[in-house]
Order: structure tokens, then sequence, then C-alpha cells
């Protein structure tokens, strides 16, 4: 659906390249997160691929076709979600919705029931401009998918969202993906590429340091072992191999003698391993 | 069509939303035009001498009325860089270009509906329906022009309203080239509603006026194309 080999880019201002010869394909239905911290080309290489940003060496292609062959036309099957809150502040969400749906080349969805996907029904009359920053996320967040695109592309989707709201949108985002639809998620947010996607990719200094799925990952840079907690006038910690567990016998007495109060598995987690393989952490 | 529409319908509820663009669209005009109707009649009457600056005055204040539907665009498009509502645009299929182009039409189609009101409406000048419609349509050429400069040399609207003042001024230039009697005026030549006017004025004493409409439609599309691409660089990077 998406494939691109060799991309590097530097802006015309800025002496180092933001993008350096990165290579990845993305499936059709593949949810695929791009990780990193600020400022290590995660922006970029999205903008490019959603034809903002032109002046790139290597060869992208989107949907079979390499990308400098698509006109605006593409944006009928691609649809964006922007990092940062951009509306006519002065229409209402609801005319906002309506405003960009004017631009579509093909029907677009009912604006109403997209609003009351992400709970701002009751305030489609309400000005943009007087919407919380979480509130215009999730306008923004609709207005992706308005027009129903094969690819989505998201940037920091629940950025600046209560959990509940942000609960929201993973559960849109994980729906969508069962409908099929291929979805570049950018973010730093390792829980949300860790729920949402297929696969990661870990960005630094405009490089991919390591492409795998999140299951893989945390497998290979994770310990074999569970970690029990259990009560025995103070809190204790035991670490038992996993290989030979059901066999281990303190495992067992703890299980049966013990107030066991939690089992960890003990897998890493995606933070970890960004550190582990970047030397960076995220932020 | 029925898209075309909804954004015309959308915009101008935009422009109702805020004071000064409501302003700006329709309570200046109106003054304006009662400003020709009304005052200066009664003006007139205790300055005699007006009376024969009076088309001078018409076509000042026609250049008003467009130059403040032009600023208003501006400053829709301020506000929609401010909130990066053209970014959005940008990844849409009609593409940023053509949302331009629809508002600066937007923008000189209303301009010309008010400049045939400032024309024909005041009772000063008497024009055949082509000399009305051709000195509107240049008259209201200059809006996308404010539009374009306002847009390109402003960061924000406080920016703009200088830029305003500034670009206001320049088109009232040319009005100095009826009090010049050599051959200096045609310098003001550069700033395309000079032809506007000498247009109207040679229309007004029977003349056909081909060789001014010539020269605006010059003037005007080599400076529209310039402001063009000056916005795109500044805007668009």
């Amino acid at each position: 659906m998406i494939s691109v080999s060799n991309l590097a880019f530097t802006y015309p201002q800025g002496g180092n390249p933001a993008v350096r010869g990165i290579s990845f394909d993305i499936s059709p239905g593949e949810a695929f997160g791009f990780l990193g911290p600020s400022g290590a080309g995660k922006s970029t290489t999205q903008k490019i691929l959603i034809k903002l940003l032109e002046g790139y060496s290597g060869d992208i292609s989107l949907m079979g076709r390499p990308l400098s062959a698509w006109d605006k036309s593409i944006y009928n099957h691609i649809g964006v979600g922007f990092e940062l809150p951009n509306h006519f502040g002065k229409l209402t969400a609801l005319e906002n919705l309506r405003y960009f749906g004017a631009f579509y080349d093909k029907p677009v969805r009912n604006p109403m029931e997209l609003l009351a996907m992400v709970g701002l029904e009751e305030h489609a009359g309400k000005r943009a401009a007087e919407f919380s920053k979480g509130m215009k996320m999730r306008l923004n967040f609709v207005r992706a998918l308005m027009h129903n695109p094969d690819i989505l592309f998201f940037d920091e989707p629940t950025s600046g969202l209560d959990p509940v709201n942000a609960r929201r949108i993973k559960d849109i985002i994980l729906q969508l993906q069962r409908e099929g639809k291929t979805i570049f998620l950018t973010t730093h947010q390792m829980n949300d590429a860790d729920e949402l996607c297929q696969r990661v990719a870990f960005i630094v200094d405009g490089e991919i340091k390591l492409i795998d799925s999140p299951r893989a990952l945390k497998l290979q840079y994770g310990h074999r072992s569970v970690r029990v907690e259990y009560q025995n006038g103070r809190v204790e910690q035991r670490d038992f191999p996993l290989d030979g567990l059901g066999d281990n016998p303190e495992f067992l007495r703890i299980l049966r003698e013990e107030y066991v109060q939690a089992i960890h598995s003990r897998e890493a987690t995606l933070d970890e391993i960004f550190i582990k393989v970047t030397g960076k952490a995220l932020g | 069509m029925q898209r075309l529409v909804r954004l015309i319908a959308l915009d101008f509820r935009m422009i109702l939303r805020e004071q000064m663009l409501w302003f700006m669209f329709w309570v200046a005009p109106a003054l304006q035009f009662a400003a020709v109707f009304l005052l200066l009649p009664v003006l007139e009457r205790f300055f005699p001498v007006l009376e024969g600056y009076r088309f001078l005055i018409l076509l000042l204040m026609t250049l008003q009325v467009v130059s403040s539907i032009g600023g208003v665009i501006a400053y829709m498009l301020l506000d929609e860089q401010d909130e990066e509502a053209l970014t959005a645009i940008r990844t849409m299929p009609v593409g940023v270009n053509t949302f331009l182009f629809y508002r600066l039409f937007l923008g000189t189609s209303a301009a010309f509906v008010f400049a045939v009101l400032m024309l024909a409406g005041t009772g000063i000048a008497h024009f055949t329906f082509f000399q009305l419609a051709l000195g509107a349509l240049l008259f209201a050429s200059a809006a996308p022009l404010v539009t374009l400069s306002l847009a390109s040399f402003a960061r924000n609207k406080v920016e703009g309203l200088a830029v305003y003042k500034v670009v206001s001024l320049v088109l009232l230039l040319p009005a100095a080239s009826f009090f010049i009697g050599s051959g200096l005026k045609y310098l003001l030549g550069a700033v395309p509603v000079y032809w506007t006017f000498h247009f109207l004025a040679a229309v007004a004493v029977g003349e056909t006026g081909w060789v001014e409409i010539g020269l605006a439609l010059l003037t005007h599309g080599l400076v529209f194309l310039g402001l063009l691409r000056v916005f795109k660089r500044r805007v668009f990077g």
C-alpha cells in the first residue's frame, strides 16, 4: 500500500538532513507505527507521504503508483489527522465538516454521525474557536474520516485528550483496522503504538533503527520470567524463569501458601526497547 | 454548483460572525454609498467648488469600497493561515490553489456588485450598460490585488491593518494624475487603477477608452501574477 525506499530530505533552510535514507513497506490493512522523539523526522516523513513537502530523494509509491505521479486526486484516497488543530475558528464544528466536505470529489459521511463518533454531537453548534484542545483534536480526527479513505495518516491522535476520549479514539482506530484501512500512525506514545500497531519503526535523527511487531520486540528484549508479588508481613517479590515454571517447587509453594497480590510476565515495554535500541528516551 | 453555494453561504456566515469583517463588508460600503449619494449634494451647497470634483470623488469612493471588500477576503485568509486551516485544505482534492481562486473570485464578484451600485446608483455619472459593466469589472479587479497584498505581506490581522493603509494609499495615488498636466502623470500608470480611472474619465466625455481598457487589463494582470507568486512563496514556502 505504501512503499518507501531510501527516502532522504533536507529542509531548504536547515543544514542537517531531517530524514536520512529510510526504507519501509506497509501492507494493505496494516497499522504501522512511526515512533520517535520530537525532531526525529516522524512528521517530516508524514508530510512527504501526504505530499505537503517536495524536494525529497528516494522512491515512494502509494497504492502501487509513484507518489510523484499522483495529483490532487490522491486526497480522495487518504485522510490526514494533523498533530495540531486546524479549523475555521468562526465556523461551528458541524459547519467545519460541511465546509471541508465540499472539497471532496465524492460523497462524504454524515457530519453529525462523525461528530457523534467522538462525542461532539452536543457541541455541533459551537464554534471551533471556542473548543478546548481536546475537542479540536477530536474534530481533526473525524475530519480525516469524512470521505472514507483507504489510507489514514494520524499524527499524535491522542495528544491533548483525556483518558476517556483517548480510549474512544483508539477504539475507532482499531475498528478502522478491522474494516481493512491502512493506518500510518506517528506518535511518541509507546502505549498507543503497542496497542494499535501491527508493526512499529523506531526513528531517531532521521534514521530508522528497527522495524518489527510490538509483540516480537517485547519478547525479544524482555526477560523470560515472571515476577510474583506477595504479602508476608511485608510485600515480597520473587522472579521465576518461565521454563519449567509449572514444576518450580518454590513458585508452587508461594501460590499455595502465600497471599499473592500480583504476577507479572516480564516482557520489555516499547519504552525500554526504544531506549535500549536507540540510546535515547522519548519525549 | 451545490458545493459552491454551500461554501459561499458559510463564507458569508464567517463574515457576519466577526464585527470588523461585517463592518468592512456591509457597513463601510453602505456609508460610502450614502456619502456620495446623500452627503455630497449637501456639501456641494456649502462648498460649490466640490461640484467640479464630483466625478473624481465617485471614483475614489468606489475604489474605497472595492478595497474594503478585498481587505475582508484578505483578513479571512490571514485568520485561516493563523488557524492552519489552509494546511488542512492542502490535503483536500480541491487543492489550495482552487480554494484561493474561489476566494478571490468571491471577493471580485462582491466588489463588482458594489462597484455597479456605486457607479450607477449614486446618480453622479451616466454610463451605458457596457461602459458600466466594464468600469465595474475594472474596479472589481483591484479587490484581488488588495487581498493578495495583505495576505502576502502581513503575518496577522494587526499587521494586515497597517498593510491595508499602505495599499489604500498606493491605490489612491493615480487620483493625482488628474491634477498633473505633464506626461509625468503616466508614471502613475504603474498602479493598475490609474487606467480604471482614466477609462471611466474617457467614456464620460464620449471617448471609447479602448487603450485604457487594454492597459488596465495588462497592468492588473501583471500585478496580480506578481502578487500571486509572492503569496504562494510566503505562505506555502
